[in-house]
């Protein structure tokens, strides 16, 4: 299979200051640490993990919104993270985002047809093809009707500014769309609508996804394969199919179990995790999960796993696989 | 099984009254909670339930909203009836209430020690001092680790899942906990800590036999929880029944397309797409008198259209509001 993107020991590091009455304190955040992973063509990738993993922080980095810190994000094999925006701008065309809020994400003073307008604009398309007539059938494509495109972001119920949200990014033809939460502010049933949709495109347009979201159920649908993310690292990787047969890192096995299941009769028999996420402003040593994993041993207090391949395609970094 | 209702609406109904135009939010609901049971009211945006979760409790901003009609009675007594005074009593007494967002309902410039021995404070007449003890016994009770210490904190320095733990302390704080009405209470919270909470709040109504009204629109919350489901769909109840009956044979066609719609529904497990509900919920202020899911509904009729379905019994305390409950295959 043909990778479009090879992620390298990519880092994203934050510095974080904070002041106080005597001196101002500063602290790194390491958000994104130590990650790396490939995306085929054509395929979905799920990015999953609680809050604070560095799982949009990744998403934002490898499209090269955030200035990495350290790393390779290989596009086709060119770096594209030490480009010049003016470098990067051709491959801003063939990779795009679709973010959480369907209402900061769209300029409410614009209409409909000026939001779809401007990214064929800025790449300078619009002297190429019709762009009127692409805008209808971007519109047609997500499942609006072409009639709208005159109204503005505040006529549309959240479920249809989602599809907005798509129909801009799809604008350029892009190959590769970061999913960052696409789904996780939208009602059940309209999130249901909108799962439909980005899988039909996929299908049809050829897209390759990476789709970052917290919900587990929904990843689980939608991806080929899955990373499971804790406090900036990679804990497992996995084939759907494999992770769903044999969930290996403790984190893993806790998270999904700790998903509520549809069925009233299958009631938890718990073995709920303790404690908090840890502040990834100051994670434990060695493995960032010990203080809350039933298993940890002595080493993993002083030394981090590195991950490693246990079958074919299913990696852990866990000490209890070594 | 008449007295054992802690909870009873009867013939609910609640508008807004806007520049638009009237909203009404909740229609002819009737629900009941009986001593210790659990009931999920689930629902989407805008389906009413989080307004009658106001509507209990007499939170209704008014103006724009107002109780139309209908009783609640609560342990017996129709609070409805009760001045503000009378009510301000039963609040945090006999019910308490908890929200999505803990870190908007704690006081920011108050010690978290401090707003639960308010409670005790106020409400069972105590001294500073021994209130402030009490306070550290129920954030032991709710799971806080090393409590004489977290006393001392301000909500901003607690954890979301700490915050709602001490949402829960101050709501079983009261002299006299008799329901609990949790408004998506672990939505806002990761999957580990949604696990522990929900755990928490399990373990201390069976401590206390309190009655709770879980209100979600999460239907694995509800299957981890709930003795019995009421669904809601544009301010009207259509469908309530045990949990098992909800999930094993539900007779609404909004109830199956919310099920369907979960992608942590059993039958995903091999076909990826989701058999998803067209279309979107309607907006309150341009809905009539027939049933509000009849625009979304693949089954509907003319009848639907002009007619609110009368309740529908399907036996063992299951009631549908559709006029073809029982002759639709889904």
């Amino acid at each position: 299979m043909e990778k479009i993107l090879e992620v390298k020991n990519l880092k994203k590091y934050f510095e974080i200051k904070k002041e106080g009455l005597k001196a101002t304190e500063s602290h790194i955040l390491k958000a994104v640490d130590g990650v790396s992973f490939d995306v085929y063509k054509g395929e979905t990738l799920g990015i999953v993990g609680e809050s604070g993993c560095g799982k949009s922080t990744l998403g934002k980095t490898i499209l090269n919104l955030h200035q990495k810190t350290e790393g390779d994000i290989l596009f086709h094999g060119v770096d594209i993270g030490n480009l010049s925006p003016a470098q990067m701008k051709p491959y801003r065309k063939r990779m795009q985002m679709i973010f959480q809020d369907p209402y900061s994400s769209l300029n409410p003073r614009k209409k409909i047809s000026y939001l779809l307008r401007q990214p064929m604009r800025v790449h300078n398309l619009d002297k190429e093809i019709d762009v009127e007539a692409r805008i209808d059938q971007l519109l047609t494509i997500v499942g609006l009707d072409v009639k709208y495109k005159n109204r503005y972001p505040h006529q549309f119920s959240g479920g249809q500014r989602q599809r907005i949200g798509i129909a801009r990014a799809l604008s350029l033809n892009p190959e590769f769309v970061v999913c960052d939460e696409a789904v996780s502010a939208l009602d059940v049933s309209v999130q249901a609508q909108i799962l439909n949709l980005l899988m039909d495109l996929q299908k049809e347009f050829g897209l390759t996804y990476i789709f970052i979201a917290h919900d587990l159920a929904v990843v689980e649908l939608i991806s080929d394969r899955i990373i499971v993310m804790y406090l900036g690292r990679i804990v497992e990787e996995a084939p759907k199919v494999s992770l769903i047969a044999n969930r290996l890192h403790p984190y893993t096995k806790a998270l999904f179990e700790a998903f509520p299941e549809m069925n009233p009769r299958n009631r938890r028999v718990k073995k709920i995790i303790v404690g908090d996420v840890p502040s990834p402003i100051d994670p434990p040593s060695g493995c960032h999960f010990h203080p809350r994993c039933p298993f940890a041993k002595d080493i993993c207090k002083s030394q981090y796993p590195d991950l490693k391949e246990v079958s074919p395609g299913h990696k852990v970094a866990c000490w209890l696989y070594e | 099984m008449e007295n054992n209702k802690f909870l009873d609406i009867k013939g609910l109904n609640v508008s807004f009254y806007t520049q638009k135009g009237v909203v009404r939010a909740v229609r002819d609901l009737d629900l009941w909670i009986n001593k210790g049971e659990t009931l999920a009211l689930v629902g989407e945006s805008g389906c009413g339930k989080s307004v009658t979760a106001s509507s209990i409790i007499r939170l209704i901003p008014s103006p724009p909203g107002k109780i139309e009609s209908g009783e609640i009675f609560l342990d017996g007594q129709d609070i409805l009836k009760l001045s503000e005074e009378e009510m301000q009593k039963i609040r945090g007494d006999k019910i308490s209430m908890i929200f999505q967002d803990p870190m908007t309902s704690l006081n920011p410039v108050f010690k978290i020690g401090d707003q639960i021995a308010e409670i005790f404070i106020t409400h069972y007449g105590l001294k500073k001092k021994e209130a402030l003890e009490r306070a550290v016994e129920m954030l032991d009770m709710v799971k806080i680790p090393s409590p004489e210490k977290r006393v001392k904190s301000y909500p901003h320095q607690l954890s979301g899942g700490m915050r709602q733990r001490v949402m829960i302390a101050m709501a079983l704080a009261s002299p006299h906990p008799g329901i609990m009405i949790a408004d998506e209470p672990t939505t806002a919270l990761d999957v580990t800590i949604q696990a522990q909470i929900l755990d928490l709040m399990k373990e201390l109504q069976e401590k206390i036999q309190m009655s709770l009204l879980l209100i979600t629109h999460d239907m694995g919350v509800v299957a981890e929880m709930a003795s019995r489901v009421a669904v809601m769909y544009a301010g009207r109840k259509v469908e309530s029944a045990d949990v098992y009956s909800i999930f094993e044979n539900p007779f609404h066609p909004y109830t199956v397309g919310l099920l369907n719609s979960m992608p942590s529904n059993e039958k995903y497990k091999h076909n990826a797409r989701l058999e998803a509900i067209e279309g979107n919920v309607p907006n309150l202020l341009e809905i009539g008198d027939g049933c509000p899911f009849e625009n979304r509904c693949k089954y509907a009729k003319d009848i639907c259209r002009n007619k609110f379905p009368e309740i529908k019994d399907m036996g063992n305390n299951h009631h549908v509001w559709c006029h073809f409950a029982g002759e639709l295959n889904f």
